[in-house]
Protein backbone atom coordinates (compact mmCIF):
# COMPACT_ATOMS: atom_id res chain seq x y z
CA UNK A 1 0.00 0.00 0.00
CA UNK A 2 1.33 3.35 -1.12
CA UNK A 3 0.63 5.39 1.84
CA UNK A 4 0.56 9.46 1.39
CA UNK A 5 3.27 11.19 2.90
CA UNK A 6 1.57 14.55 4.86
CA UNK A 7 4.80 16.14 4.26
CA UNK A 8 4.54 15.86 0.02
CA UNK A 9 0.96 17.39 0.11
CA UNK A 10 2.31 19.95 1.65
CA UNK A 11 5.11 20.62 -0.38
CA UNK A 12 2.40 20.28 -3.35
CA UNK A 13 0.80 22.97 -1.36
CA UNK A 14 4.08 25.18 -1.28
CA UNK A 15 4.60 24.77 -5.02
CA UNK A 16 1.20 25.55 -5.86
CA UNK A 17 1.56 29.44 -4.55
CA UNK A 18 4.28 30.14 -6.29
CA UNK A 19 3.16 32.47 -8.64
CA UNK A 20 3.16 32.01 -12.58
CA UNK A 21 3.44 34.94 -13.93
CA UNK A 22 5.37 38.15 -14.28
CA UNK A 23 2.47 39.95 -12.45
CA UNK A 24 3.23 37.82 -9.22
CA UNK A 25 0.06 36.41 -9.62
CA UNK A 26 -1.21 33.43 -8.40
CA UNK A 27 -4.57 31.98 -9.49
CA UNK A 28 -7.48 31.17 -7.44
CA UNK A 29 -7.31 27.72 -8.29
CA UNK A 30 -3.97 27.46 -7.26
CA UNK A 31 -4.72 29.00 -4.16
CA UNK A 32 -8.13 26.86 -4.09
CA UNK A 33 -6.22 23.48 -4.16
CA UNK A 34 -3.46 24.34 -1.77
CA UNK A 35 -5.50 25.05 0.87
CA UNK A 36 -7.56 21.42 0.19
CA UNK A 37 -3.79 19.98 0.12
CA UNK A 38 -2.91 20.89 3.67
CA UNK A 39 -6.19 19.77 4.53
CA UNK A 40 -5.66 16.30 3.19
CA UNK A 41 -2.37 16.54 4.48
CA UNK A 42 -3.30 16.72 8.13
CA UNK A 43 -6.46 13.54 7.46
CA UNK A 44 -4.28 11.77 5.97
CA UNK A 45 -1.72 12.10 8.65
CA UNK A 46 -4.54 10.70 11.25
CA UNK A 47 -5.60 8.13 8.75
CA UNK A 48 -2.43 6.49 8.81
CA UNK A 49 -1.76 6.88 12.86
CA UNK A 50 -5.29 5.59 13.20
CA UNK A 51 -4.52 1.81 10.88
CA UNK A 52 -1.21 2.06 12.20
CA UNK A 53 -2.43 1.85 16.15
CA UNK A 54 -5.10 -0.75 15.23
CA UNK A 55 -4.07 -2.68 12.69
CA UNK A 56 -0.11 -2.25 12.25
CA UNK A 57 2.50 -0.81 10.80
CA UNK A 58 3.86 -3.94 9.53
CA UNK A 59 0.37 -4.62 8.15
CA UNK A 60 0.38 -1.52 6.01
CA UNK A 61 -0.04 -3.62 2.39
CA UNK A 62 -2.61 -6.03 3.52
CA UNK A 63 -6.42 -5.43 2.99
CA UNK A 64 -6.97 -5.25 6.55
CA UNK A 65 -4.93 -2.13 6.85
CA UNK A 66 -6.85 -0.83 3.96
CA UNK A 67 -10.01 -1.67 5.89
CA UNK A 68 -9.39 0.34 8.65
CA UNK A 69 -7.85 3.61 6.60
CA UNK A 70 -10.84 3.95 4.61
CA UNK A 71 -13.17 3.17 7.71
CA UNK A 72 -12.50 6.67 9.26
CA UNK A 73 -14.53 9.66 7.97
CA UNK A 74 -14.23 13.19 7.57
CA UNK A 75 -17.40 13.39 9.99
CA UNK A 76 -16.63 11.20 12.95
CA UNK A 77 -13.03 12.61 13.13
CA UNK A 78 -14.74 16.40 13.00
CA UNK A 79 -17.14 15.32 15.99
CA UNK A 80 -14.15 14.17 18.12
CA UNK A 81 -12.12 17.21 17.34
CA UNK A 82 -14.93 19.50 18.44
CA UNK A 83 -15.16 18.41 21.66
CA UNK A 84 -11.37 17.89 22.65
CA UNK A 85 -10.69 21.32 21.40
CA UNK A 86 -12.56 23.00 24.06
CA UNK A 87 -11.48 24.07 27.63
CA UNK A 88 -14.10 22.61 29.28
CA UNK A 89 -14.15 18.74 28.12
CA UNK A 90 -16.82 16.57 28.89
CA UNK A 91 -15.80 13.99 31.50
CA UNK A 92 -16.84 10.68 29.28
CA UNK A 93 -14.15 12.13 26.91
CA UNK A 94 -11.39 13.58 29.22
CA UNK A 95 -11.05 10.33 31.19
CA UNK A 96 -9.34 8.68 28.71
CA UNK A 97 -6.41 10.78 28.85
CA UNK A 98 -3.83 11.07 31.26
CA UNK A 99 -4.58 13.32 34.36
CA UNK A 100 -3.32 16.80 33.37
CA UNK A 101 -5.41 16.72 30.43
CA UNK A 102 -5.41 16.46 26.70
CA UNK A 103 -2.36 18.30 26.24
CA UNK A 104 -1.74 21.48 24.13
CA UNK A 105 -0.54 19.47 20.57
CA UNK A 106 -3.73 17.82 20.34
CA UNK A 107 -5.99 19.94 21.28
CA UNK A 108 -3.90 22.44 18.58
CA UNK A 109 -4.14 19.44 16.11
CA UNK A 110 -7.66 19.05 16.76
CA UNK A 111 -8.85 22.61 16.67
CA UNK A 112 -7.08 22.94 13.19
CA UNK A 113 -8.77 20.07 11.66
CA UNK A 114 -11.69 21.63 12.02
CA UNK A 115 -10.48 25.25 11.16
CA UNK A 116 -9.25 23.41 7.94
CA UNK A 117 -11.96 21.61 7.07
CA UNK A 118 -14.41 24.69 7.11
CA UNK A 119 -11.74 25.99 4.81
CA UNK A 120 -11.12 23.37 2.32
CA UNK A 121 -15.32 23.21 2.13
CA UNK A 122 -15.02 26.86 1.15
CA UNK A 123 -12.25 26.51 -1.32
CA UNK A 124 -13.71 23.63 -3.11
CA UNK A 125 -17.26 24.34 -3.54
CA UNK A 126 -18.21 28.04 -2.45
CA UNK A 127 -17.37 30.33 -5.35
CA UNK A 128 -17.95 33.55 -3.27
CA UNK A 129 -15.34 33.09 -1.35
CA UNK A 130 -12.23 34.86 -2.37
CA UNK A 131 -9.10 32.66 -1.33
CA UNK A 132 -6.27 35.02 0.07
CA UNK A 133 -2.87 34.33 -0.35
CA UNK A 134 -1.93 35.16 3.18
CA UNK A 135 -4.72 32.90 4.11
CA UNK A 136 -3.69 29.92 2.53
CA UNK A 137 0.10 30.19 3.34
CA UNK A 138 -0.45 30.28 7.18
CA UNK A 139 -2.91 27.00 6.43
CA UNK A 140 0.01 25.20 4.92
CA UNK A 141 2.36 26.44 8.03
CA UNK A 142 -0.11 25.73 10.41
CA UNK A 143 -0.97 21.94 9.29
CA UNK A 144 2.89 21.22 8.88
CA UNK A 145 3.22 22.96 12.33
CA UNK A 146 0.05 20.44 13.63
CA UNK A 147 1.55 17.64 12.07
CA UNK A 148 4.86 18.02 13.61
CA UNK A 149 3.34 18.50 16.71
CA UNK A 150 1.00 15.61 16.65
CA UNK A 151 3.54 12.93 15.85
CA UNK A 152 5.85 14.42 18.72
CA UNK A 153 3.10 14.51 21.04
CA UNK A 154 2.81 12.50 24.70
CA UNK A 155 2.28 8.50 23.26
CA UNK A 156 -0.40 7.66 26.09
CA UNK A 157 -2.42 11.04 24.58
CA UNK A 158 -2.48 10.37 20.90
CA UNK A 159 -3.63 6.59 22.12
CA UNK A 160 -6.74 8.17 23.73
CA UNK A 161 -7.39 10.36 20.88
CA UNK A 162 -7.06 7.48 18.31
CA UNK A 163 -9.31 5.33 20.53
CA UNK A 164 -12.02 7.50 20.89
CA UNK A 165 -11.93 8.32 17.55
CA UNK A 166 -12.01 4.50 16.43
CA UNK A 167 -14.86 3.38 19.80
CA UNK A 168 -16.63 7.27 20.52
CA UNK A 169 -18.06 7.27 23.46
CA UNK A 170 -22.35 7.04 23.87
CA UNK B 1 -23.12 35.37 21.41
CA UNK B 2 -20.13 37.71 21.50
CA UNK B 3 -21.29 41.06 19.76
CA UNK B 4 -18.69 42.22 16.70
CA UNK B 5 -16.88 45.15 19.17
CA UNK B 6 -16.89 42.19 22.07
CA UNK B 7 -15.19 39.72 19.19
CA UNK B 8 -12.13 42.08 17.74
CA UNK B 9 -11.13 43.51 21.17
CA UNK B 10 -10.61 39.82 22.38
CA UNK B 11 -9.08 38.77 19.07
CA UNK B 12 -6.71 42.20 19.04
CA UNK B 13 -5.69 40.93 23.11
CA UNK B 14 -4.81 37.16 21.85
CA UNK B 15 -2.59 38.24 18.99
CA UNK B 16 -0.86 40.89 21.23
CA UNK B 17 -0.12 38.13 23.53
CA UNK B 18 0.68 35.18 21.17
CA UNK B 19 2.31 37.62 18.10
CA UNK B 20 3.56 40.31 19.32
CA UNK B 21 6.14 41.36 16.90
CA UNK B 22 2.71 41.21 14.08
CA UNK B 23 1.47 44.28 13.16
CA UNK B 24 -2.42 44.01 12.56
CA UNK B 25 -4.22 46.12 11.17
CA UNK B 26 -7.81 45.46 11.12
CA UNK B 27 -10.07 42.67 12.57
CA UNK B 28 -13.33 41.65 10.59
CA UNK B 29 -15.64 39.36 11.99
CA UNK B 30 -18.23 37.66 10.12
CA UNK B 31 -21.38 35.45 11.59
CA UNK B 32 -21.32 32.23 9.20
CA UNK B 33 -22.76 28.56 8.99
CA UNK B 34 -20.16 25.57 8.75
CA UNK B 35 -19.99 22.94 6.26
CA UNK B 36 -22.81 21.19 8.78
CA UNK B 37 -24.88 23.74 9.42
CA UNK B 38 -24.32 25.32 12.65
CA UNK B 39 -23.32 28.60 13.90
CA UNK B 40 -19.49 29.11 13.28
CA UNK B 41 -17.53 33.11 13.23
CA UNK B 42 -15.03 33.90 10.63
CA UNK B 43 -12.16 36.20 12.13
CA UNK B 44 -10.07 37.70 9.35
CA UNK B 45 -7.46 39.25 10.65
CA UNK B 46 -5.50 41.71 8.38
CA UNK B 47 -2.19 42.13 8.55
CA UNK B 48 1.17 44.09 7.36
CA UNK B 49 2.80 42.05 4.20
CA UNK B 50 5.86 41.53 6.29
CA UNK B 51 3.74 40.57 9.62
CA UNK B 52 2.29 37.51 7.24
CA UNK B 53 6.08 36.09 7.02
CA UNK B 54 6.66 36.56 10.70
CA UNK B 55 3.72 34.43 11.46
CA UNK B 56 4.53 30.63 12.16
CA UNK B 57 2.59 27.88 12.00
CA UNK B 58 2.57 27.62 15.90
CA UNK B 59 1.71 31.17 16.18
CA UNK B 60 -1.44 30.29 14.50
CA UNK B 61 -2.28 26.96 15.91
CA UNK B 62 -1.84 28.87 19.73
CA UNK B 63 -4.21 32.04 18.33
CA UNK B 64 -6.96 29.32 17.19
CA UNK B 65 -7.19 27.43 20.68
CA UNK B 66 -6.84 30.75 22.68
CA UNK B 67 -9.45 32.29 20.14
CA UNK B 68 -11.46 29.32 20.68
CA UNK B 69 -11.54 29.24 24.38
CA UNK B 70 -11.62 32.64 24.86
CA UNK B 71 -14.88 32.37 23.21
CA UNK B 72 -15.80 29.57 25.34
CA UNK B 73 -15.44 31.58 28.52
CA UNK B 74 -18.14 33.92 27.35
CA UNK B 75 -20.59 31.60 27.01
CA UNK B 76 -20.28 31.62 22.61
CA UNK B 77 -19.62 28.14 21.67
CA UNK B 78 -19.35 28.87 17.81
CA UNK B 79 -16.40 27.45 16.39
CA UNK B 80 -13.92 30.17 15.27
CA UNK B 81 -12.44 30.24 11.66
CA UNK B 82 -9.56 32.40 11.59
CA UNK B 83 -8.41 34.05 8.24
CA UNK B 84 -5.23 35.77 7.67
CA UNK B 85 -5.50 39.10 4.87
CA UNK B 86 -3.09 41.94 4.04
CA UNK B 87 -5.01 44.86 3.15
CA UNK B 88 -3.72 44.59 -0.59
CA UNK B 89 -5.19 40.88 -1.18
CA UNK B 90 -8.79 42.65 0.71
CA UNK B 91 -8.24 45.21 -1.99
CA UNK B 92 -7.89 43.52 -4.93
CA UNK B 93 -10.67 40.49 -4.54
CA UNK B 94 -13.26 42.81 -6.78
CA UNK B 95 -10.72 43.97 -9.68
CA UNK B 96 -8.44 40.70 -10.02
CA UNK B 97 -8.87 38.23 -11.89
CA UNK B 98 -9.80 34.76 -10.59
Amino acid sequence: MAILNPEHLLEQADYLLQARNSLRQVRQADRRRAISSAYYAVFHLTLTAFADEFVGKSERKTVRYALAYRSLDHRALETLCKVISKEQIPVKYSKFFPQNGVGASIQEFAALFIELKEKRTSADYDPSHWIRIADAQTAISSARSAIIRFKASNLSRRKAFLTLLAFPPR
Amino acid sequence: MMEALELQNLAKKIVRKRMPSVHLDAVLTENTTSSNGESALRITLVLTPESVDAISGEDALKLLVDIRHGLEREGDDRFPIVEYATADDLDGEEDQAA
